[in-house]
């Protein structure tokens, strides 16, 4: 199932805790955050799941596509 | 492993700033807190008349500078705000409070620790504590809500008050104030701290060093890496306390310190409770403000009018302790805290939609 989550303007650690809600159920997951923190833990957290991680975007808009692995 | 390394070089970098500091003439077991020095400059420019902590810290000035120009060069600078500003406002008021019952920021506990002080170490379990209610409260969903883009010159207001602050203290420092003795008397020659200053910012902006961040992330997701710079900062300090002869261990007669362990604790919980629930601890809130996050910024307001209030009403604890107007006010902060916490929960919104 591909699941797509908007986490831009979430302060630390909310973009991690949305994505642990949905990453036990989904096979794809499209993520935008909008700091490059979040980019960084959300990737963290996904690989520590099985997640392959691609990081798209840039100039405070990013979208992370995390596929299982 | 690129992010290990690097809070691992930046809790180095923390470490041996505060130990250069210590050395040419910070307070003992003081060269580094976020809210002691910006009690102090609250100090020093009158919005407390507490005559013993006022100096215009170039520490807090170097840390700004150094966390916005990292971020301008990698691109990270961005004017964001809008998330809930008010309630962040009072929260950083309330961190100050317990801040100012307990003596000191995470960062100083820390420093205390490695410098032999088991009041801090009793303080840690609080912090521990307070982390642990905030990570409760993520997950009945608590959420500041979102923030979103603004204007530049919302972004911009904070590296540029502390310009402003600069320049008062280079060119007419007549105008503010100066303790003559006490813990704002003793300080490392100014080009030092802002040097110093600039090197912790500059590696917290990169690192996204945060106090709380590490045992809140290692109890939430298993992810342990930003428990390395609590550890590093630690180690560096021990050592540097060693070789310079600064390490006393004990719980009495501990420098700017109190022994009245209940209140170390409570004092370290509401930091720790108040730090998670503004989604940084004091250090992490004043680089996402040099960065453009007004939000944060706000909260960094708050702990100036905190450390305001502390001074100007008695309610700082000192070194013979704490002060009854003192655990008044922890008691009111705390109230507040939890009712913002629970006002702020989905499950609480949830409740309310069913209602409507």
């Amino acid at each position: 199932m591909r699941k797509t989550i908007d986490a831009c303007g979430l302060s630390c650690p909310e973009p991690v805790l949305l994505l642990k809600q949905d990453i036990d159920d989904a096979e794809e997951i499209e993520l935008h955050v909008d700091n490059q923190a979040s980019v960084n833990n959300c990737c963290r957290f996904a690989r520590s799941k099985g997640f392959c991680v691609s990081v798209g975007g840039g100039g405070g808009k990013y979208t992370l596509t995390l596929t299982k692995g | 492993m690129k992010q290990k390394l690097s809070v691992t070089l930046a809790g180095l970098a923390v470490g041996l700033v505060a130990v250069c500091l210590g050395v040419f003439g910070n307070p003992a077991n003081m060269a580094l807190c976020v809210a002691c020095f910006i009690r102090d400059t609250a100090g020093s420019l009158g919005l407390h008349r507490a005559e013993t902590v006022q100096y215009m810290r170039p520490e807090i000035i170097g840390i700004v500078f150094g966390a916005f120009f990292t971020g301008l060069a990698k691109k990270e600078f961005a004017s964001k705000g809008g998330s809930s500003p008010y309630t962040r406002f009072l929260l950083g008021v309330c961190v100050m409070v317990g801040a100012l019952v307990f003596l000191g920021c995470p960062l100083r506990m820390v420093l205390r620790i490695a410098g032999g002080d088991m009041n801090a170490v009793v303080g840690l379990l609080g912090f521990a504590l307070g982390i642990l209610t905030g990570i409760f409260f993520l997950n009945k969903g608590f959420s500041l809500k979102r923030s979103y883009d603004q204007p530049a010159v919302e972004g911009f207001g904070l590296p540029a008050a502390n310009a402003l602050l600069l320049i008062l203290l280079v060119a007419s420092p007549a105008l503010l104030f100066f303790s003559a003795n006490g813990p704002g008397s003793m300080h490392a020659p100014l080009l030092m701290s802002l040097a110093g200053g600039l090197i912790v910012g500059a590696a917290a902006q990169r690192s996204r060093l945060c106090f709380i961040g590490g045992v809140r992330d290692a109890v939430m997701f298993k992810d342990f890496h930003m428990l390395m710079p609590f550890a590093v900062v630690f180690a560096t300090v021990l050592i540097g306390n060693l070789a310079t002869a600064k390490f006393a261990f004990g719980f009495e007669g501990q420098p700017l310190a109190h022994t009245e362990w209940v209140w170390n604790v409570l004092g370290l919980y509401l930091v720790g409770f108040g730090s998670v629930l503004l989604g940084g601890c004091p250090l992490r809130q004043l680089v996402l403000a040099s960065c453009g996050n007004s939000d944060a910024a706000v909260t960094v307001l708050g702990f100036f009018a905190g450390s305001a209030i502390c001074h100007n009403f008695g309610l700082a604890s000192s070194g013979a302790g704490t002060s009854a107007g003192g655990r008044v006010a922890f008691v009111v902060c705390m109230a507040f805290a939890f009712a913002t916490a629970t006002a702020n929960t989905r499950i609480l919104h949830k409740a309310r939609e069913v209602l409507t």
